[in-house]
Formats: structure tokens, sequence, C-alpha cells
């Protein structure tokens, strides 16, 4: 069986976009997270969150269209 | 006897009556729960086991055994579609590893079926992926308490060597010639290879499989956040954010397939 959930909804890397890559996009996202989570939980979320989110949105397409 | 010895010498003696049992026509739910009533004699009044079958297109799981379950626990979550969130064995089944819930209460990934444990009473529940001889999985071994907490190195050592058990019995019933080839196998390397020793996988794989798992569980929270957000400017900047941590994570659990697979990449 995969490991793969059958509708990944994956981001459609390019194969020349490396594994580090998207390792690295995704341990800014999680450090992202974690550094807004107390205003999070209020609901409240700072321009400075909305700002990065943007960037690393950007990361991640730029990974794909690579 | 030391508990380990003790269950190895259980768990033995059981495995070498299940030849002649399937041979007499006993089902594979018989001879199952025969090795689950063994392992429950041994460990507690807190220890409820169950093995769920995967379906051969991989993608849901049903009860194979089950003897001290509540039956309405076991009708309400017959037919387990895998995923991340479909409690330890579902997950298992997604993750293709062993997911030890200490608390099923707040585990995320118990988010589809977290009422129904909590209204059986149950608390934890540790699962572990069951695979074939051609590394595919099979089904998953659980055990389920009404207690929370954490299995030690030696519960660990006691779940591999019942789902090494539990794997025979399931591939006895399948193969009829598998008896025998497991026999003269024995004092080599098992045909069944347990997923259960996190040592046996490459760093990457760990490394990946953590990473993904936790992207995962952050979009859960940013869902929950983003249902009382302050404003819906705010609740759509955290649903784009569990967006891209699914999709993330997506990606990453591609890349481990590839892994696994080894397949070139180009």
């Amino acid at each position: 069986m995969s490991t793969r959930p059958d509708d990944p909804e994956s981001l459609r890397y390019d194969r020349t976009a490396s594994v580090s890559e998207i390792e690295a996009v995704a341990e800014r996202l999680i450090v992202l997270v974690e550094e807004f989570e107390l205003a999070m939980r209020d609901g409240h979320v700072p321009c400075e969150f909305a700002e990065r989110l943007s960037h690393l949105r950007q990361s991640a397409e730029r990974l794909a269209e690579a | 006897m030391p508990f380990a010895a003790l269950l190895r010498q259980s768990l033995e003696d059981r495995g070498s009556e299940a030849p002649a049992e399937f041979s007499r026509g006993d089902s594979l739910e018989d001879v199952l729960n025969r090795h689950l009533m063994t392992v429950e004699q041994m460990g507690g009044d807190d220890v409820f086991t169950c093995i769920l079958l995967l379906s051969p297109d991989g993608k849901r799981l049903s009860y194979g055994a089950a003897p001290t379950v509540p039956a309405s626990y076991c009708r309400a979550s017959e037919s387990i579609e895998i995923g991340p969130y479909a409690g330890s064995c579902g997950a298992a089944a997604f993750w293709g590893r062993p997911i030890y819930s200490v608390d099923i209460e707040t585990d995320p990934m118990w988010g589809d079926y977290r009422e129904l444990a909590l209204e059986h009473g149950f608390r934890s529940c540790w699962s572990t992926p069951i695979r074939n001889s051609n590394d595919l999985i099979v089904g998953t071994f659980a055990i389920l308490h009404r207690t929370t907490g954490k299995p030690t190195r030696e519960e660990i050592e006691a779940i591999d060597l019942i789902t090494e058990h539990v794997a025979d019995a399931i591939m006895w019933s399948r193969e009829p010639g598998y008896f025998a080839n497991r026999v003269s196998d024995r004092s080599d390397t098992p045909i069944l290879r347990l997923v259960s020793g996190h040592s046996e996988r490459p760093t990457p794989v760990v490394r990946l499989l953590a990473l993904a798992e936790k992207l995962e569980s952050k979009a859960v929270q940013l869902d929950s956040h983003a249902s009382r957000a302050e404003s819906e400017a705010a609740a759509e900047d955290l649903r784009n954010a569990a967006e891209l941590s699914r999709k993330l994570a997506a990606s990453l659990l591609y890349e481990i397939e590839l892994i696994a697979c080894r397949k070139p990449v180009r």
C-alpha cells in the first residue's frame, strides 16, 4: 500500500527541487506557526504572520515552478 | 520467569497450535482470538487487544479479531478508512509505522474517532502495522487501555513479539504453504519484517515522517484557530497556512514514498 494520500494535493514540485528545500520551507512554516501560537489561540492574526506566510507560499510556489 | 520470556513461550505454544487449528477448519478470527486472549490473560485488566485487517485496495481496515473490545465499539468503528486522523490504527496503516497515542482525548490522530473511544472509556491506544513478506501492510495490531500512557521498552518488545505471531497466523490463513516455509526460516531472517523497530528505517525517512506529521498536526491547530478568528481576513490567513501545511506534508510523503520504493528520481 501507499504511504501517500489518495489525493495529496501536494505541491507539484519539479524533481529538481530537492527534498531539503521542501524541508526548509516546511520547517520555516512550523517555526512561524509556533511563534504566533498564543496570539492565534485568541483569534488574532498579526500582520507579520500574514506577511511571512505570504513569503513562504511564494517560496513554495517557486519550488513547484522550478 | 520474566514477563517477556513467559510471553514468548506462551505465544510459541499458541503458534504451534495454529496450523492444526486451520487444518480442522477454524477461521482466522477464531485463531486470532485465541492469540489475543493469551496476551490479554497475561496483560492484566487494563488490556484490550484487537487486530484490524487491511482491505485489498489498501484503503480500509476492518476487524479481524477483538475478543474483549465492546461489540458496540467494534460496530461503530467497523471499516475504518485509513488516514492521519483515523485513530491509532488508521494512522498506523496510513503512515506505515507504529502509532502510540498516549492520550486519546488530546491526540489529533483521533480526530475521527475520539468521541467513540472516550464514550467507551478508552484513553490510550498503541497500534503497530503488520507487513507481509512483500513488505505490504496487511493489518494492524493494537492495545487499548482505559488509562493514559505510553509503552515501556519492554512493552514495545512484547508488542513486536505479539505482532510477529499475529502476522504468522494471518499469513498461514492466506498461504497454505506458509507454515512449512516459516518453520524452515525460523532460524534465519524472519519472513515477516515488522515495522515497529524504528531503527530499521533509514534516518531520512524518520526525519521526513516526523516533519510531515508535525505539519499535519499544525494544520489541524490552524483550522481550529480559524474557526474562532476575530475576522474573516484572519480566518482566511489561518486557513491558507493550514492549506500550505497540508500541501507540504503531502509533498514530504511523496518524497518518502520515492525513498521507500527506491524509485529513481528523475
